[in-house]
């Protein structure tokens, strides 16, 4: 467990180099993003699982992938690169981030075992599907956060 | 240059059909292995085929492209093939050659194939041989002088000589290998082998013949690396389509494929590392490029040599290239990479048509293609026209901005005319402005943009006793730095140095984009808000009112003086009374007081004789008001930050320079004076949502009419813009306006050599504008891939009204004395009295034919009670925020046909109190 979480923690000095704080007006917005990512995925992949798409993570693995990867470490970087990069680059590096953890929580827990991804055979297809996935991070964000801001108070919508 | 021979005709019509045929098998060998046959994906040897028949291809376009000048060219061309034929003959009598092939499914021995190559080649090389030796009978063109070498070029010609050893050594190898029996199991489907001799062949005699004449044939070196990039190119498509796990018999072991791929595409990337940057800066060196590539160049020198065309060019073509490179280089526009894109676009155009690329085609045949195409595009039309006219446009602004041109046209600078030095001009010292350099700032009220409206508005806010940030996206240039440059001044001056443009590239947008804003490059012409324009705006009339008598005041706007007025403008007030036409006539007025006449409003006046903000509100507010006006220069605004709630609020800007260094800006209120098309830019990269951002956006539509006379007029000496004529319903308005020769040729009516021509006229000239304010049908529609996207058509009936008064226009000027009228369309149309003017009608009404312009855009974020039909309320808030405004042209409901800028400062003035409130 150590090593991922040193693991994220490697990627998250590469957020931190993008952004070395959540300003206070932000620290809504940062809390609620990260927490609706880490609820509605800690559940999707339980959910997702019972129906044949993913492999099973177990409770803590799930935990420490969707609250403290997802729900803190990509929300951090999302903020750091909300406003200095363009859409497409956004997702390329979510992307990418987001397949060498997975390979890491592959190597050090055994997760992430499931052989296809939704019809395309292979463990690669379904690693990098889900990575890809998970590259829609900043549009699903933008898109969502712009909702949420004409209805709730205090968000900072870009 | 005497015209091309019978022969020489022949020989091109022949080397073009080879050429294009050429380029077809390379495509065929290129993208065979993706559909079909296994024969085609033996590699490294079927992408040399690709890099063979490619280069050869070209090389015979090239040739073709001047037959007289390239003889040379054509003999590699013939050698090459000779060589094809001897490597095939060689394999025939001692390889391995009774196997089959399996190709496009059956199967044939690679002895039949292999004659069949011969037969191919030899009778090519036979044609060609026989149509070269017919035209090189009357070859009659000494060489051009060859150019001392500079070092860079001396070193390209050492590395073109090593390369050609090292491809002849490939050759031989080439050749040896499936002779050899330890490796000739690695040597499969000799047709393509035979090929990779002829391809290393042919790149060796390139490079040799292009190093033994450097300075004549270093384009040719171009070629060559060319061939190594499709290599690399070609070898990497291939890696998708071959068994690269396979391996083939080599030295009594084995390679891989997958290695000998890798290999192959390693070398040539490595050789193209190095010959890439050595290429460059030889022609660097050669031309003292900074910016445009050796091909952007040498494209722009070719068109810069057929469009200007006439008895006593003043300039070479390779100098009025050199003086648009070193333009562009100094151009601050993030979209200048267009004019590349144009030539580069211009360059490779031709190929489409089996002709080489532009500048290797012959003057007389380029002349022809860049008309037809022009005239008629028949394929990608609005890009290929585009293209040449920003081409054709970059070729009139670097020449005629050439002091070595003004003696053709009968120009002179001001500071060389006569009476220039009994005006006693006082030169201007340093300008009383403080400007501060980008970085973090904290205001209490935050303007952004030094324009009309944003820097009356800061001089009333400070005046109320608020705390002002003026934030300014272009720089800071000093008036004292003003030059009589036109290229320079533009470049420094203008937004996207005149570049911004609608996005199907038919309408131009002009802005200034430096401290002062347009104030600083318009030509401070004022008229009071149009009643009948702004009857229905939703503002106070009286208080209105009341804010212009306060900036006419503070301006000093007044009539200007008639010894100071364009001299050609007589020719417009006499039209207009022998006609008794039936609209309001006289000298305009404008915030200029002491004017010398010197006609450099679009470029900055040097003397602040134009009261611009740059010389007037801006420093003023500094002088009046200690410490509260801030002004900060190179700061683009490029979002803006909001925090949700019912009313939003603005948190803070975040800016950039324009070297890239970040910045944030808060502040307690927020304004927005960054124009039409600036500040609707804003909102919308801001996301700014629930409001019509961008929509309703006008235009004050504007197209010239060029006049000629029978005496010379010297419209260059005076005030720019001096009459105006205004129909009483505001439908349209003239105003006589003339520019120093470089701008007034990229307007120019007519291309080649009528627009020489009309510029030989120069003297004689005298123009007019005709505007139309338009519907609001225009949109800012956001960010695209290369800047911001405005769509707009000319609404017919704009197009109807435009037309009716350029047709009054010229019967006004035939009035005034014209021998003749230009209208500034695609074509060229031109009329003489007695001429019947519905075909001018015609003319404007014809689609797209008409090139029209605006420095005006209006509207974009219009102001309206209502959020569903607005972006700002009558207190120029933006609905549902509460401290973020808009104060400039932009929030006009509707346009107002005159100059806006007096109604621009008008309402700055009219906001202040209700901002600060």
């Amino acid at each position: 467990m150590l090593a991922v979480l040193a693991f994220y923690g490697a990627i998250f000095l590469v957020a931190y180099g993008y952004r070395r704080s959540i300003e206070p007006v932000e620290r809504k917005t940062f809390v609620a993003i990260g927490l609706v990512w880490a609820v509605s995925v800690f559940i999707a992949n339980y959910l997702l699982y019972l129906v044949g798409a993913m492999s099973y993570l177990p409770w803590v693995t799930n935990f420490l992938h969707t609250f403290v990867w997802i729900g803190f470490v990509l929300t951090w970087l999302y903020f750091g690169v909300r406003e200095k990069e363009n859409l497409a680059v956004q997702c390329v590096l979510f992307t990418f981030f987001s397949l060498v953890v997975k390979y890491w929580e592959q190597q050090v827990f055994g997760t992430w075992g499931h052989d296809g991804f939704f019809g395309i055979d292979g463990n690669t297809a379904y690693i990098l599907g889900w990575s890809i996935a998970d590259g829609t991070y900043p549009v699903l964000t933008l898109l969502v956060l712009r909702l949420a801001a004409k209805r709730i108070p205090g968000l900072v919508a870009i | 240059m005497t015209q091309a021979t019978p022969a020489e005709r022949r020989l091109t019509f022949v080397l073009r059909a080879f050429g294009g045929l050429l380029l077809l098998a390379a495509l065929v060998y290129a993208f065979g292995p993706l559909v079909e046959s296994d024969a085609l994906r033996e590699l490294p040897y079927v992408s040399n085929s690709v890099v063979k028949v490619g280069v050869l291809g070209l090389a015979c376009l090239i040739a073709a492209g001047d037959v007289r000048r390239r003889s040379d060219l054509v003999g590699l061309v013939i050698l090459a093939h000779v060589v094809s034929v001897v490597a095939m003959l060689v394999l025939l009598a001692f390889a391995e050659v009774g196997t089959p092939v399996h190709i496009f499914g059956s199967d044939v021995a690679v002895r039949t194939l292999l004659w069949g190559a011969i037969a191919l080649d030899g009778g090519i090389t036979a044609v060609i041989v026989v149509f070269w030796l017919m035209a090189r009978g009357t070859r009659d063109a000494g060489p051009d002088p060859a150019p001392d070498l500079k070092p860079e070029e001396r070193t390209l010609r050492i590395a073109a000589y090593v390369l050609a050893g090292l491809l002849l050594i490939g050759a031989v190898l080439y050749e040896l290998g499936p002779l050899i029996h330890t490796t000739r199991g690695a040597f499969v489907q000799l047709p393509f082998v035979t090929n990779s001799v002829v391809m290393a062949s042919a790149l060796a005699l390139l490079a040799l013949y292009a190093a033994r004449d450097m300075g004549r044939n270093m384009q040719l070196f171009g070629l060559v690396i060319f061939g190594l990039a499709l290599s690399v190119l070609v070898q990497s498509i291939y890696a998708f389509t071959v068994d690269l796990h396979r391996s083939l018999p080599l030295f009594g072991g084995t390679v891989r494929v997958v290695a000998l791929l890798g290999a192959g595409i390693a070398l040539d990337a490595l050789l193209l590392a190095v010959l890439i940057p050595l290429f460059g800066s030889a022609w660097r060196a050669r031309y003292g490029l900074r910016y445009l590539s050796p091909l952007e160049y040498r494209t722009l020198a070719g068109v810069i040599e057929v469009v200007i065309v006439g008895p006593d060019e003043a300039i070479s073509p390779g100098d009025v290239a050199q003086s648009m490179d070193r333009y562009l280089v100094r151009m601050r526009a993030s979209r200048r990479y267009v004019y590349r894109l144009a030539l580069f676009g211009i360059a490779l155009r031709p190929l489409l048509a089996v002709l080489p690329p532009l500048p290797d085609v012959e003057p007389e045949q380029r002349r022809a293609w860049l008309k037809s195409r022009f005239d008629n595009p028949k394929l990608l039309p609005t890009y290929t026209r585009g293209g040449i006219r920003i081409c054709q446009q970059m070729a009139y602004a670097g020449y005629y901005n050439d002091p070595r041109s003004f003696e053709s046209v009968g120009y002179k600078r001001f500071t060389q005319r006569a009476r220039y030095p009994s005006l006693n001009v006082v030169q201007p010292g340093p300008h009383p402005l403080h400007v501060e350099p980008p970085s973090d700032a904290t205001a209490e009220i935050c303007i952004v943009g030094s324009g009309a409206g944003g820097s009356i508005l800061a001089y009333e806010l400070a005046k109320l006793g608020h705390d002002v940030l003026v934030l300014e996206r272009g720089d800071y240039v000093e008036p004292r730095e003003f030059s009589e440059d036109e290229l320079e001044m533009i470049g420094r001056l203008y937004s996207d140095g005149v570049l911004q443009q609608t996005e199907d590239f038919r309408f131009t947008i002009l802005q200034g984009d430096c401290v002062g804003g347009s104030t600083t490059v318009n030509n401070a012409v004022c008229f009071s808000p149009p009643p009948p324009r702004v009857k229905d705006w939703p503002v106070d009339a009286a208080d209105l009112n009341a804010s212009e008598q306060a900036v006419r005041e503070f301006l000093e706007i007044m009539p200007q003086l008639e010894d100071i007025t364009n001299p050609g403008d007589f020719v417009f007030l006499n039209g207009v009374q022998q006609l008794g036409v039936d609209i309001q006539a006289g000298v305009v007025s404008a915030n200029i007081k002491g004017c010398y006449g010197s006609g450099y409003c679009n470029i900055g006046c040097r003397w602040n004789k134009k009261l611009s903000m740059l010389a007037t509100a801006l420093p003023w507010a500094q002088r009046d008001f200690p410490g509260r006006v801030r002004v900060m220069a190179d700061c683009e605004v490029v979002r803006i930050r909001t925090l949700s709630g019912n009313p939003r609020r603005v948190i803070d800007l975040r800016a950039r320079s324009h070297e890239g260094r970040d910045m944030t800006i808060t502040a307690d209120r927020f304004v927005l004076s960054a124009g039409a098309v600036g500040s609707s830019m804003i909102l919308k990269d801001s996301a700014i949502d629930g409001v019509p951002v961008g929509k309703h956006l006008c235009f004050n539509m504007g197209a010239p009419l060029t006049a000629e006379l029978d005496q010379p007029l010297h419209s260059y000496d005076g005030l720019q813009i001096s009459h105006y004529g205004l129909a009483r319903d505001y439908s349209y308005a003239y105003e006589t306006w003339f520019n120093p020769p470089m701008a007034q040729a990229v307007n120019m009516p007519g291309w080649f050599e009528q627009h020489y021509e009309n510029m030989r006229a120069y003297d004689r000239l005298m123009a007019v504008g005709t505007i139309v304010g338009t519907r609001t049908n225009a949109e800012v529609k956001g960010r695209g891939l290369i800047g911001p996207t405005i769509s707009y058509t000319p609404d017919p009936g704009d197009l109807k009204t435009m037309a009716g008064a350029l047709r009054q226009l010229a019967e006004i000027l035939f009035a005034g004395g014209a021998l003749r009228v230009m209208l500034n369309t695609w074509g060229f149309d031109e009329f003489k009295p007695g001429d019947d003017l519905s075909a001018l009608e015609r003319a404007v009404l014809k689609p797209n034919n008409l090139a029209l312009g605006t420095g005006h855009p209006q509207g974009g974020n219009a102001m309206s009670v209502d959020a569903s039909s607005g972006v700002v309320d009558p207190s120029f808030r933006v609905h549902g925020f509460s401290n973020l405004y808009v104060c400039d042209a932009s929030v006009f409901p509707s346009s107002l046909t005159v100059n806006p800028q007096l109604t621009v400062m008008t309402l700055a003035h009219y906001a202040a109190p209700r901002i600060a409130s």
